[in-house]
């Protein structure tokens, strides 16, 4: 991306990473100068992407990665989370049964996002946001 | 980051509330979970409390209206209440502000179940 700052987290595929996650990314993209009141939406997809890396990537006893990487320019700033698992898979719930929410609400609160998995290779998913108006 | 924990206490006439303080995600919506289940059995309708709640995503909305389906089941309500910030947000996002789950008090929520339980 075009004047873009590029700046990589990984982190162990873990539900407690989830949190870890979220604060870090906040924590750049408020460097970078997303408004205020845009940055509860960016922890929010943060959180429900690599959620879903965590619950579905990898199997149950292996330890895998996840990585986050975050480029802004001045008025977009785009996340990428991206995995080294199975790929997208049918795989039977685990402890907590999802309602399937994690993409709708991305959707709901990005600009665009886009999904590639490949089988045996893992899954990226970026997203957009606006990085609104500061004030 | 806020740390996370579940207040459980009794409400009159046989409800109960569940205050949730901090965020609720992945890593301990197991916990919300159980302590429902701890005290599904024994309350004639239960207020998740939100106001404390600082982050909520899906897996802990899922734990919630999993929860709201057992109650109904048995002819008994599960209803959140005053939600704020980032957990509003998700819950208008998600069209469950509209759906009779969420009001904006704990007196509204307990008037709502003893409205639902008188009719």
């Amino acid at each position: 991306m075009e004047g873009s700052s590029d700046v990589e987290t990984e982190l162990p595929a873990r539900p407690e990473s989830v949190a870890l996650a979220r604060e870090a990314v906040s924590a750049e993209a408020g460097r970078l100068g997303m408004a205020r009141s845009n940055l509860d939406d960016l922890r929010t997809v943060v959180g429900e992407a690599f959620t879903n890396a965590v619950r579905y990537a990898y199997g149950a006893d292996v330890e895998g990665r996840v990585t986050v990487v975050v480029s802004a320019t001045e008025d977009i700033l785009c996340l990428t989370v991206r995995d080294f698992g199975i790929g997208i898979f049918p795989h039977p719930e685990r402890e907590l049964p999802s309602l399937h929410m994690g993409l709708p609400i991305i959707g709901a609160l990005s600009e665009e996002f886009r999904l590639t998995s490949r089988r045996g290779h893992g899954t990226e998913l970026t997203v957009c946001m606006s990085m609104g108006e500061a004030s | 980051m806020a740390g996370f924990s579940l207040e459980q206490r009794e409400l009159d006439a046989g409800y109960g509330e569940i205050s949730v303080k901090g965020e609720l995600d992945l890593a301990v919506a197991g916990r919300l979970d159980q302590a429902i289940e701890g005290v599904e059995k024994s309350c004639l309708g239960l207020v998740v409390g939100l106001g404390d709640c600082e982050f909520i995503d899906s897996t802990g909305i899922a734990v919630i209206l999993r929860a709201r389906s057992r109650f109904a089941e048995e002819g008994r309500r599960l209803v959140v209440c005053c939600p704020a910030d980032q957990v509003e947000r998700i819950l208008d996002v998600t069209g469950l502000s509209e759906d009779g789950l969420v009001y904006e008090s704990l007196d509204d929520a307990v008037e709502a179940m003893r409205s639902a339980g008188d009719n």
